[in-house]
């Protein structure tokens, strides 16, 4: 896809995304908290994981995908892309910051601790401070070096992913896979996945925000040239 | 301060998100997972609108 018509699709999907959350919220929220069912062990509890799993859902997929613009953008050596992946970063920041709060409250009362340094939640810390690191870089103007952080993190994504098969966790194992059905009930599956719209309509809307004041910097020239 | 027509939805539209979060009955720690993550991203996006002036 080219870079303009890349631009003009931006531009018509954010005030859809912007409606579409504040009008699936609703839904979504009361699906989650008022129709879905308790869990046999966690009880009311299991509805933290509506909020926490699609946010780490979220937050892992927006690493990738900023990933593959950083490493087109160093190979182009095209600042489009790499602004691409900027305005995502943001959004992707803040869903970390949502998983492993949420994901903190949940651990409080299953695990009666706040915080462990267990394979899985030392590699989520780990993505979050990738994500300040690279903000960090490309508020300074080092576009360059944000992006190389960027695709270097990419080695922290399989460890997040493969960490509770590979150590032995506190955190339970995924309920989802890309190759078998899920093991979750579909009474649960349902408000998951609303929230995981909700979820991903927010980060369009931000991520196009962002897009278009990055760029209206670039074209007044605060920006290194890649 | 000054806030746009989109932040002063947002934020009217978070209150009842809000209440409608704490009148769920649930435990303490489901309303303040819900309502942090909520509060999160309202704030986000009302700054972005702000940030960005429309």
């Amino acid at each position: 896809m080219k870079p303009a018509s890349l631009k003009s699709f931006f531009s018509k999907i954010q005030r859809p995304a912007l409606w579409l959350f504040w009008s699936l919220s609703p839904v979504a929220l009361l699906s989650a908290l008022y129709f879905s069912p308790n869990d046999y062990l966690h009880g009311a509890l299991v509805r933290i994981m509506y909020v926490h799993v699609p946010a780490a859902w979220l937050s892992v997929s927006i690493y990738v995908v900023m990933g593959i613009f950083s490493f087109i953008s160093l190979i182009l050596r095209s600042s489009f892309y790499s602004i691409c992946a900027k305005s995502l970063a943001f959004p992707g920041c803040a869903l970390t910051l949502i998983c492993i709060i949420t994901g903190s409250i949940w651990g409080k009362f299953a695990w009666g601790t706040w915080w462990v340094w267990d394979a899985r939640l030392t590699s989520v810390i780990v993505l979050f401070f990738l994500y300040v690191g690279y903000l960090n870089f490309c508020e300074n103007g080092s576009n360059q070096a944000a992006s190389f952080l960027n695709v270097i993190g990419l080695v922290n994504i399989p460890i997040i992913k493969w960490s509770v098969n590979w150590w032995f966790t506190l955190h339970q194992p995924s309920s989802f896979s890309l190759t078998q059905r899920p093991t979750i009930a579909i009474e649960m599956l349902v408000p998951l996945l609303l929230m995981t719209i909700v979820f991903i309509c927010w980060t369009v809307r931000v991520f196009t925000k962002q897009f278009d004041q990055n760029l209206m910097h670039f074209q007044r020239g605060h920006y290194e040239t890649i | 301060m000054k806030l746009s027509k989109a932040s002063l939805l947002s934020i009217v539209i978070l209150a009842i998100i809000l209440t409608f979060i704490i009148v769920s009955g649930h435990s303490i720690f489901v309303i303040l997972a819900y309502a942090i993550t909520f509060l999160i991203l309202t704030s986000i996006l009302i700054f972005i609108e702000k940030k960005t002036g429309k």
